[in-house]
């Protein structure tokens, strides 16, 4: 296995260089460059072709293509990640502000999402057809169907204006507050991501548990004598978690910039609003780095993936 | 109880399924026993209601099914009981199953979960019956159980998971987990149909041996009258949920009385019937379960149907000491038993 890990990661180095190279290239051939935004437009129109191209130069933003990418690159080898045009805030700083805003959302969406996919979707499967079973893929339904905009402003709506027993947007009311002060911040837009992500995985457990119900190791367990329980809960489910585990697992990158939407609706500090409002602006090494995170992250998810499945099904060899 | 060797005694059984708001009626009035260290044989074409037999034993019908009327009597510990009236999912069923009967499938590829080793598979039944107290009291067992059932290397075997197996090894684990708390009844349902004939005579001869070690009694299910040739110590012909005829293995090997029968037998060549059989295939297919013929059930494939064989299903008749037969001018008739 530590071989596996290890070749995998190395093949990551050309993916990401590969990758890398072509979302810069994607911000190159957005219309017009990061000065265009950075300057209000009613100063725009004061300032002369020379000033706009000094402040190009000065940013580098003259050199061909090819060199500012291998200046990134250069950078990145280095340990160093730039700085945010817009604001001239080292790239890092931004990072290390806006990603545990980030990661607590989606940690805790994704965890309740699981946690409550899995039991319901297997609950569904066990009681097949019955109220249960039509409450839960009706509830699963709306999962999927309503946006994530929309949920968010009902519930903004509901719960901040009209009861106002919920803060609207933010993450905090003053800086240094501790986690269970901050909790009625976080419940509703985790809430409202992890319903959206809910459906998914309920619909999922209960399908892998449906098939794994029909299979013969089934008829074995119960010929056997062991308690029914016993039957669905280790034959049954254990079988069934394994595809479960997989999707859950993709969305680990979800963790960096997975909540934009969200992230906007409830004017969370996040990375996901940060991203949005970089593309927005052009801002080439904010863009590179978030983009170059998340995609990494795509890829050490599938590599985690690959070793969580074989760890649960022995018939999967790691290769 | 009529006979002490009698292990099960199933009467006039009658299982209906339930699909789709259809109600059909697969088994239509079953009647056999079980003897100790016997084994008997279930024959018949597929869909004839051998596995649904098998099961209702078990208690491991599916939820579609209902046992309508007849009943199974389990001889066990000194105890009469009424399998059919015991919940299926329900605690003294369970307690049974595994303990004082088993069970064994067509498929042991399939039948032995994916995820969990050998070992722990067959711990699984050891533990839940109180047959080892501890984890490792188990572990033991299970060796020596798949040691019993010819497994090389059992030490290491245990360890391994079902697709490190081969299908063969794959069905001796599953006797040996069957076979785990020795039980008094072994339903086998085709058991080797899905392995090569080799490795089907090698396990023929474990079920040989483990029911002259333990005095099981076995019911081994097939569809193929070779089997029954070399196995059986009794046989029951099935055909479309109705035992047609039954008795002693040799008398209806040799002297079938029933058309299905002697029909079954045709198709196949039978060791000790001599060189130069002719084969012939059964003609026709079976009917459709929810349009079946209104009399005999075998009449519109049968060579000696006649006008009173479409108004009714023949009733059991003893034809001689021991052999029942279901058939209005059964083939023995003539030779004046
Ligand atoms: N799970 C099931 N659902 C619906 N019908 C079934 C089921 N199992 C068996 N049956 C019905 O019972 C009949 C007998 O089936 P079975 O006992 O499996 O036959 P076999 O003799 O091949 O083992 C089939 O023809 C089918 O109509
Ligand atoms: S009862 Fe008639 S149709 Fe049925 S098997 Fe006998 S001879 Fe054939
Ligand atoms: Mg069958």
């Amino acid at each position: 296995m530590a071989t596996y890990t290890l070749r995998k990661v190395l093949s990551l180095i050309p993916m990401m260089l590969f990758i890398s190279f072509l979302i810069y290239l994607g911000i190159e051939l957005m219309p017009g460059d990061a000065v265009d935004f950075l300057i209000p437009p009613d100063a725009l129109a004061t300032m002369s072709a020379e000033q706009l191209n000094a402040m190009r130069e000065s940013l580098g933003l003259n050199d061909p293509f090819l060199v500012r990418y291998l200046k990134w690159l250069g950078g990145l080898l280095q340990g160093e990640f730039g700085y945010s045009i817009q604001s001239g805030v080292p790239v890092a700083t931004l990072m290390k502000n806006h990603l545990p805003a980030t990661i607590e959302l989606t940690v805790t969406a994704l965890v309740f999402s699981s946690v409550f996919g899995v039991l319901f979707g297997v609950l569904s499967a066990l009681k097949k057809g019955s109220l249960i079973d039509q409450v839960f893929s009706l509830i699963g339904m709306a999962g999927v169907a309503i946006p994530q905009f929309l949920l968010g402003l009902i519930c903004i709506n509901a719960f901040a204006l009209h009861l106002n027993i919920l803060p609207a947007g933010g993450r905090m009311a003053s800086a240094g507050q501790s986690f269970v002060e901050r909790l009625p911040y976080l419940l509703m837009p985790a809430l409202v991501l992890g319903f959206s992500l809910t459906a998914g995985v309920m619909r999922y457990a209960r399908s892998s548990m449906l098939d794994s119900m029909g299979r013969d190791y089934m008829k074995t367990a119960r010929a056997k004598g062991i308690p029914e329980w016993r039957v669905n809960l280790l034959h049954g489910l254990r079988t069934a978690l394994t595809p479960v585990v997989v999707l859950i697992g993709f969305r680990l990158p979800m963790l960096i910039g997975g909540a934009v939407v969200i992230e906007e609706v409830f004017q969370w500090p996040g990375i996901g609003s940060l991203f949005v409002n970089a593309v927005r602006s052009q801002n080439t090494p904010l863009v590179m780095m978030i983009g170059f995170f998340s995609v990494l992250l795509v890829l050490i998810s599938s590599i985690i993936v690959d070793i969580v499945t074989a760890f649960l099904d022995p018939r999967i060899k790691l290769s | 109880m009529e006979n002490k060797d009698v292990v099960v005694s199933v009467k006039d059984l009658h299982v209906n399924f339930y699909n789709n708001n259809r109600c059909n009626r697969v088994l239509r009035g079953v009647s056999f026993d079980l003897k100790k260290r016997d084994i008997m044989c279930i024959v018949g074409e597929s869909g004839c209601g051998k596995s649904v037999t098998a099961n209702s034993i078990m208690g491991l019908l599916p939820e579609l099914s209902r046992i309508e009327s007849g009943s199974i009597d389990f001889y066990y510990q000194g105890r009469d009981i009424r399998i059919d009236r015991l919940k299926r999912k329900g605690k003294e069923m369970r307690e049974l199953r595994g303990s004082g009967m088993a069970m064994i499938f067509q498929d042991p590829m399939t039948a032995l979960n994916p995820v969990f080793t050998v070992g722990y598979q067959i711990n699984e039944a050891l533990m839940y019956h109180n047959q080892a107290k501890t984890k490792k009291e188990a572990d033991q067992m299970a060796v020596q159980l798949l040691k019993d059932m010819g497994i090389p290397l059992p030490q290491q075997r245990v360890k391994e998971y079902p697709h490190q197996f081969s299908g063969g090894m794959c069905q001796r684990a599953m006797i040996a987990m069957a076979m785990s708390c020795r039980p008094k009844v072994l339903v086998a349902d085709e058991p080797t149909t899905a392995l090569d004939v080799t490795i089907q005579a090698q396990i023929f001869e474990l079920m040989l041996e483990l029911k002259n070690n333990n005095d099981t009694a076995i019911l081994l299910i097939t569809h193929d009258m070779g089997v029954v040739a070399e196995l059986a110590d009794r046989v029951a012909v099935m055909y479309m949920g109705n035992i047609v005829e039954s008795g002693e293995a040799r008398a209806i090997l040799t002297r079938p009385a029933h058309p299905y029968t002697k029909a079954l037998l045709d198709s196949i060549p039978v060791l000790g019937r001599g060189k130069g059989q002719k084969l012939e295939p059964i003609k026709g297919s079976t009917p459709d379960p929810y349009n079946r013929p209104k009399g005999c059930q075998f009449a519109p494939r049968c060579p000696y149907a006649t006008k009173e064989c479409e108004t009714a299903m023949p009733g059991e008749q003893t034809i001689e000491e021991g052999h029942m037969c279901r058939c209005f001018h059964n083939l023995l008739k003539g030779e004046g038993i």
